[in-house]
């Protein structure tokens, strides 16, 4: 029959596709390969990445870790949901840090410490040029979560793409030990290699990456300066007496310099892409700076009337509807969409500087330092000669006990709008003098654990959260970290 | 692969098996009304020589010269004729209706008999799924299959289809949607055309949809569309309309208006403010800048409206009266009109068959500005080209365009206000008639001003939203719309050996493309104070193109003198997908207002595209061996490969086998009764794929934007692990299938108990790793339940008769049984989060039931006692307070048929039992004071919002939450009260809901006019019918909701009232 023979010959066909096939019909070649997206890290495109990202999360992102410090540290007031600023516990994940600029820190340093990859990576500058630039602005991340929550996962953490998916909290103080190390490191590992590209904020000045360095390991042992007092001072000496000292001039600022667009200052992001208004310049920001006649009050405050600090919501409501003109944080003049943000400044080194002395910490001139220091801030806002200010009665210094708390008060200004720095003068030194929310009898003093912490590292939290037991009650916002004390 | 080689030897040695005849005769077995009777046995009079027909019972059959044809079938009289010629059709007299062949489609288009199958298999017949005219096929099944629930939306939502959720849940990272299979070709539920259904077959476990593969994760809807029957011309048309009206929302309370306070303000008119305003100085006005109904109790009073504030507006500068406006919300939504139209011309002949259809339907949305126009054409045919081949095609194409915003999440600019922040007082006409009356600054006024016209500088502020738009202005501006077109079909060569072997080709196509144009005007950002609205304008195109290409070998031959019946099919595939996305949208704003065009752009705009491709491999052969009509063996293997996989590991087999019992040749004597018996066992596994295109590449994506000359890029947030596999899923299934007294009353019910172990997922992971998730092999989840289908001819008179089809599925377990190896929960889904207030969310939680929702609850003493702060009354919280499975744990329908004379009525009835939502606009609306337990009258005869001090408040009961036991029994202010529960605790007891429910779905009255007793001989018929959907909600736990039309897992976040239609439907048959 012929029709058997078809099917004779069909089904040797079919066996014969079919084994023809088995090795192949596994084989998809690259079609699994994105064509979308590049499986080479571009270093100096991730570095543009994390320099752009500094200003929102270092310094002012609505909702974030930084803006909860500017409220503690009373910069800021909230005027429709006052829940951060009346303690409520706030819920910041602040563990994205490490999943956005930290890991692509990290991966600037692994591919430039590689040899497999080093060479490629050379192509956009010196391997220890860009490994340096990436553990300064690493050490700066970590300084900012460190001060806010205290134990972090530090000595474990960044290691996911190896399967260690969960880390212990570390002790505060030995990761500061280690970021004073990844600091020292750092400056000395700087050569004369080509240029780093990608660097947004100095161009690959080595010099202004090693002042940066040295500002950092001025501040974290200022930060130390009551609970260890002799590795506070070395430390401060030795960021001094490095040949590229610590940023004392306006060229030296770490400022994010703003291209606007998709780009834009946060500021500006805030208040005119977002359209929000739930965040005012403090009322006790602005009645420091009215009472001593200090001109920054125009720069920092779109108006003079400071939004009350802490009301209950209807208070707040309130106060909105009968103030219409309450001052957003700074004059429209200062948040244009392209206007600069800075992370650290000349004149808040001095006055950290000028404070060190004043506590003993160090041997400069207080007196000398706290006026460079204001000058400098308002010479950063392009502010004129601060002579007149600087001799008024409640600014100028009289070597007596009240010193402190001007210099301290003072420094206070200067960091605005960094909330964090702002709120660890106020821990280190207990100034500017700032009063608790209406009807609540204290400030917070560190922030809790975020909601990702307990889902997702929940045994490994619940240890360092016992670490932080006020009143029986652990992870307290009123706990203090350990170089608080 | 040895075992595919294996079975297609065995495919071989059947075929050397067959043996030749005399002469051939072939033909089709149908019954009176002219359609097929699948599975008929035709035997060679006299011999042991038969066949059996297919699903379209077509036959053919060698036999000697002058033989004749003995033809038996289920339900039919058996008939033998003297076949004249080559080609006969057998006419049988159907002696029992209630006992007919049931065809189950399967993969590819394999049609298998129910009787045979040891699986769970419901059919749905067209009658059954159009008693009312349906645009979805998803709730045209609602109620009417076992262990199937319909998670339905309101049909304002005119881009949504719902969601059928089979069996519970399976899959770690939430609910998988079945596939939808029309004529073998796999497409989405939104292009099936309801018009064009014949049959739906529903297949749930993984011994059921083997062959389908990895797509199947979560059940096949396998559609058969409507085929010409032989030997006819037929025109048909149909005309259906219905009209929908809002019928089911929330309770609001009537008392009390908008504003922060009870107190009203008192308006002074200052320089510097309009002169329009000065009439209303010394007049008072409520807090238009709070979104909240805290307002002055609404007793008649005099105050200044919202629209007074503009000078150019008729009613500028007048007071109007302070009432309440209990329809408000309902008054904003119009009545929903769908029109459709179908017709069909279908013809069969000797050898070929055609029917094409065109269906045109329009709807006019409920919300205002919306429309959805759909347009599909359909055609099937199949043609004989000689005795061997014939070809074979369906296609079906679909245009559909939808106008409208949908956005039904939270704060959405209808129902997102109306239910969780909005002023009770709001008269709808007022907001309608001045939707598009401009202010002095160009703006269109909001009821809710941005700011309170207090002082001069606050005069601009009143001219411009705070939060909330005008809801006209809002709609009658935003212009969305998108064109989707969408082809699916396939086409098809068989080859035919003889009637017992064939070989078919078939080359599938499924192509949707869908460009959008969203528009946001520029008047709505003039307008605008913390709405973030900027004018935009988005545009883009997602373009999804498929091909699949089949290779099927078909056996199907008795032996041993007609006892064993085999059925072989054995095939590969190859399904190649791709997908494609270009979007474009304007960033921060237009440069020049109203002109819509990307290059207008304020700053750089966002410009995206993706690409992806996809393909899967896969051989297959199954084989159905049955003994003597009293046996069947079902065995299947399927090996698939994938593309997406690791390519060191990216095969995947999944066998499956089942075995049926036909008893009642031992029972007929003992049990005459018993008119059918059958008992059936299977077990099967199912591939999961698991992963997306290039989901294991761990790759850098470029930043559209550059900063100046510098590009940026980042880390991926997913760390891989390097051993990523795919999983199966394991089925076992036992059930009986019982026909009583003549197949009068039938009963089929079935236990399956189903697993995934292993399958991939990203897991949420602790952000310090560098990571946010990291993909890898978890989890274990299992599912066992009951589901059983009841059918009874409850009455069968010759003018009347009633029937009735019950489903009922019961969910006997569904636990996650590990998640990994840490033992972390997984957030599946939950409510808008808002400035830091968390809702609760669903979590798969180890050694609990599938989907947990989870949130901040009162904290109760060991008694079960609320803890309460003595001095406040606030409630002292649990985090983390575990509320229950949102899956139902009964789900069921009941559909019935009564005829009298030429009147039909099909009512159909659907329940649920058991599963948990959590609704946050309640929650927000408790908060807002807008719903009515914020205004209720209290245990004293006492407003709750009446100061405590007289009489009112919220009674407050329990103990206190310093020692645990100290009763507290007091009354606290209902707002601290309420805003206690909804603010930043988020207090869910409250909020959280039963989504039991029993609803009458839809009722259809129908009646064929008997056009031949008038005379008409050039029609065959004319049938009206009424139907109603939704027409009664016999009983719901929920107050504010349709528990029936939730649509997140968690519940809801301000979604669409529930609605009901009424509607008329004409069918013409010529």
């Amino acid at each position: 029959m012929t029709y058997k023979k078809i099917i004779y010959g069909f089904g040797i066909a079919l066996s014969f596709a079919a084994f023809q096939s088995c090795n192949k019909i596994k084989d998809f070649k690259d079609l699994n390969i994105t064509q979308n997206s590049t499986t080479t890290p571009i270093t100096p495109a991730l570095l543009t990445n994390v320099e752009a990202g500094m200003g929102a999360n270092l310094v002012f992102d609505a909702g974030g870790v930084n803006t909860g410090a500017g409220l503690y540290s009373q910069y800021y007031s909230e005027t429709q949901y006052t829940e951060v600023s009346r303690y409520n516990k706030p819920t910041y994940n602040y563990d994205g840090y490490f999943v956005g600029p930290i890991e692509d820190l990290q991966t600037i340093i692994n591919y430039n410490s590689d040899p497999a990859t080093a060479g490629a990576a050379a192509t956009y500058g010196s391997n220890k040029n860009q490994i340096a630039i990436a553990r300064i602005i690493k050490a700066n991340y970590i300084k900012l979560l460190t001060d806010a929550v205290g134990d972090i996962p530090y000595f474990n953490a960044l290691k996911g793409n190896s399967g260690v998916i969960s880390a212990p909290y570390d002790k505060q103080q030995d990761i500061y030990k280690d970021l004073l190390k990844e600091l020292k490191e750092a400056v000395a590992q700087f050569d004369n290699g080509t240029t780093v590209q990608g660097d947004i904020i100095f161009g690959g000045d080595v010099t202004k990456w090693k002042k940066y360095a040295n500002s950092l390991r001025f501040l974290l042992a200022l930060n130390m300066g009551k609970v260890d007092a002799t590795t506070a001072k070395s430390e401060m000496q030795a960021a001094l007496n490095d040949p590229a000292g610590v940023i004392s001039s306006n060229s030296d600022n770490v400022t994010i310099h703003y291209v606007g667009g998709s780009f834009p200052n946060p500021f500006y992001n805030y208040y005119v892409l977002t359209q929000r208004l739930d965040y005012a310049v403090s009322k006790t920001m602005t009645d420091q700076l009215s009472s001593t006649g200090d001109p920054r009050l125009n720069v920092y405050a779109q108006t003079t009337k400071g939004f009350p600090y802490g009301l209950t919501r209807d208070n707040a409501v309130a106060f909105a509807n009968a103030n219409s003109d309450w001052a957003k944080i700074f004059n429209e003049n200062y948040r244009q969409t392209n206007s600069p943000l800075s992370v650290i400044t000349a004149g808040a080194m001095d006055l950290a500087r000028a404070e060190a002395a004043q506590r003993g910490l160090t041997t400069e001139s207080a007196s000398a330092l706290y006026a460079a220091g204001i000058q400098a801030s308002f010479d950063q806002w392009g502010l004129g000669s601060a002579a007149t200010f600087l001799a008024s009665g409640a600014i100028a210094l009289t070597g007596g006990a009240s010193d402190l708390q001007k210099i301290a008060t003072q420094e206070w200004v200067a960091w605005f709008p960094n909330g964090l720095e702002a709120w660890d003068v106020w821990r280190r030194t207990g100034y500017p003098t700032l009063t608790p929310a209406p009807g609540l009898s204290a400030i917070p003093r560190r922030v809790v654990y975020g909601a990702n912490d307990y889902a997702y590292n929940a045994s490994n939290v619940s240890d360092a959260a016992a670490r932080y037991t006020v009143n029986g009650q652990p992870d307290s916002q009123y706990a203090r970290i350990w170089w608080d004390q | 692969m040895r075992k595919i080689v294996t079975l297609l030897s065995v495919l071989m040695l059947f075929c050397a098996l067959a043996y030749g005849q005399t002469r051939t005769v072939s033909g089709t077995v149908r019954d009176e009304k002219g359609n097929p009777i699948p599975f008929a046995t035709i035997t060679e009079t006299g011999t042991k020589n038969a066949t059996q027909a297919d699903a379209n019972g077509t036959f053919s059959l060698k036999i000697g010269a002058n033989s004749r044809l003995t033809i038996t079938a289920t339900g039919h009289e058996t008939q033998t004729i003297t076949p004249e010629g080559g080609t006969v059709t057998v006419n049988l007299t159907t002696t029992n209706s209630q006992m007919t062949e049931v065809v189950v489609t399967t993969a590819f288009g394999i049609k298998r008999s129910q009787r045979v199958t040891p699986y769970s298999s419901q059919v749905i017949g067209d009658q059954q799924l159009h008693i009312i005219p349906q645009t979805n096929i998803n709730s045209a099944l609602a109620g009417k299959i076992a262990g199937v629930q319909f998670r339905g939306q309101s049909p304002m939502k005119l881009n949504s289809q719902g969601f059928l959720r089979i069996r519970g849940g399976l899959d770690l990272t939430g609910d998988v949607s079945p596939i939808y299979v029309i004529d073998g070709s796999i497409t989405g539920s939104f292009d099936i055309n309801p018009d064009d259904v014949e049959d739906v077959t529903i297949l749930k476990g993984a011994n059921a949809t083997t062959l389908f593969g990895d797509a199947a994760k979560g059940g096949a809807v396998v559609i058969t569309t409507k085929k010409a029957a032989a030997g006819r011309t037929s025109i048909e048309l149909n005309e259906g309309l219905t009209f929908d009206k809002v019928s089911i929302l929330p309770v609001y309370q009537n008392k009390y208006g908008g504003g922060a306070s009870a107190d009203f303000y008192r308006f002074t008119w200052q320089p510097g403010m309009p002169d329009a305003w000065k009439s209303l100085d010394g007049k008072y006005y409520p807090d238009y800048t709070d979104d909240a109904s805290w307002g002055p109790r609404m007793v008649g009073q005099e105050y200044i409206p919202w629209y007074a504030w503009n000078p150019n507006n008729p009613e500028s500068g007048k007071t109007a009266s302070w009432t309440a406006q209990p329809d408000n919300a309902r008054d904003f939504y119009r009545t929903g009109i769908t029109s459709n139209t179908n017709v069909a011309f279908a013809k069969a002949a000797q050898g070929s068959s055609i029917r094409v259809s065109y269906t045109n339907q329009s709807i006019r949305g409920m919300l205002p500005n919306t429309s959805s126009y759909r347009n599909t054409v359909f055609a099937t045919f199949s043609y004989d080209l000689g005795s061997h081949f014939t070809v074979n095609s369906n296609l079906t194409y679909t245009n559909n365009i939808i106008n409208g915003e949908f956005n039904d999440g939270y704060a959405n600019q209808s129902s997102g206000s109306f239910s969780s922040w909005f002023h009770r007082d709001l008269d709808m006409n007022k907001l309608k008639e001045y939707a598009l009356v401009k202010t002095p600054i160009g703006t269109y006024q909001s009821w809710n001003l941005a700011q309170n016209p207090g002082n001069p500088s606050a005069v601009t502020g009143a001219w411009k939203g705070n939060y909330w738009y005008n809801y006209f202005t809002y709609f009658d501006l935003i212009n969305d719309n998108q064109n989707r077109d969408n082809l699916v079909g396939n086409v098809s060569l068989t080859y035919k050996v003889n009637n017992n072997i064939k070989f078919t080709g078939t080359v599938r196509k499924n192509n949707n493309t869908n460009l959008y144009e969203y528009i946001t005007p520029s008047e709505l950002e003039a307008g605008a104070a913390q709405t973030g609205v900027k004018g935009s304008f988005a545009t883009g195109q997602q373009r999804t193109d498929n091909w699949q290409y089949d290779l099927l070998a078909s056996l199907n031959k008795s032996f041993l003198d007609n006892r064993l019946n085999v059925n072989v099919n054995a095939g590969g595939s190859d399904v190649r997908n791709r997908f494609y996305t270009v979007d474009m949208s304007t960033k921060n704003g237009l440069n020049v207002p109203g002109l819509y065009a990307i290059s207008n752009s304020k700053d750089q705009p966002n410009l995206t595209n993706t690409r992806q491709r996809v393909e899967n491999r896969a051989l297959f052969a199954t084989a159905d061996l049955e003994w003597n009509h009293m046996i069947d063996l079902t065995g299947a293997v399927r090996n698939d490969w994938y593309s997406t996989l690791l390519p060191t590991n990216n095969s995947l087999l999944s066998p499956s086998a089942g075995v049926s019992f036909f008893f009642t040749d031992f029972t007929k004597n003992s049990m005459p009764w018993l008119s059918y018996g059958k008992v059936f066992g299977s077990w099967g596994k199912k591939p999961t794929s698991g992963l997306v295109a290039y989901q294991t590449n761990f790759v850098y994506t470029i930043n559209q934007n550059k900063w100046g000359n510098n590009f940026l890029t980042n880390v991926p947030n997913q760390a891989i692990d390097p051993a990523i596999h795919g999983s199966l899923i394991t089925s076992y299934e036992a059930g009986i299938d019982l026909k009583f007294i003549n197949n009068r009353f039938g009963l089929n019910a079935l236990y399956y108990n189903e697993t995934s172990k292993k399958a991939p997922f990203a897991v949420p992971i602790s952000g310090y790793s560098g990571f946010s998730t990291y993909l890898t092999n978890i989890s274990l989840i299992k599912r066992t339940g009951i589901e059983v289908v009841l059918d009874a001819h409850v009455l069968t008179r010759k003018d009347f008769s009633w029937e009735i089809t019950k489903t009922f599925g019961y969910l006997i377990s569904n636990p996650v049984v590990e998640t990994d190896t840490s033992g972390t929960r997984v957030q599946i889904g939950g409510g808008a989060s808002f400035s830091g207030i968390v809702p609760p969310k669903v979590y798969q939680i180890p050694g609990k039931a599938w989907g947990q929702l989870v949130g901040t609850a009162i904290k109760r003493n060991a008694q079960g006692l609320a803890e309460i702060d003595p001095n406040t009354g606030a409630y002292a919280t649990e985090q983390n307070h575990d509320f229950g499975t949102v899956v139902p744990k009964i789900t069921g329908g009941l559909v019935n048929t009564l005829t009298y004379k030429n009147f039909v009525l099909n009512f159909n009835i659907d329940y649920q039992v058991g599963g948990k939502f959590f609704s946050l606009s309640e929650m927000w609306g408790t908060y807002s004071g807008l719903l009515a337990p914020t205004a209720a009258t209290n245990d004293k005869g006492w407003n709750v919002r009446d100061d405590v001090s007289v009489g009112g408040g919220v009674h407050v009961v329990g103990v206190s939450s310093a020692d645990e036991k100290t009763p507290v029994d007091m009354y606290v202010d209902a707002q601290t009260y309420f805003h206690g529960l909804g603010g930043s605790n988020a207090i869910a007891d409250y909020f959280i809901h039963s989504l039991t429910y029993i609803k009458l779905r839809e009722i259809g009255l129908g009646y064929q006019i008997p056009v031949e007793k008038f005379g008409v001989k050039w029609m065959k018929g004319i049938t009206a019918t009424a139907v109603a959907r939704n027409p009664l909600m016999i009983y719901r736990e929920t107050r504010n909701f349709d528990p029936s039309e939730i649509s997140g897992t968690y519940g809801e976040d301000g979604q669409f009232p529930g609605t009901r239609g009424i509607g008329f439907n004409l069918k013409l048959n010529f």
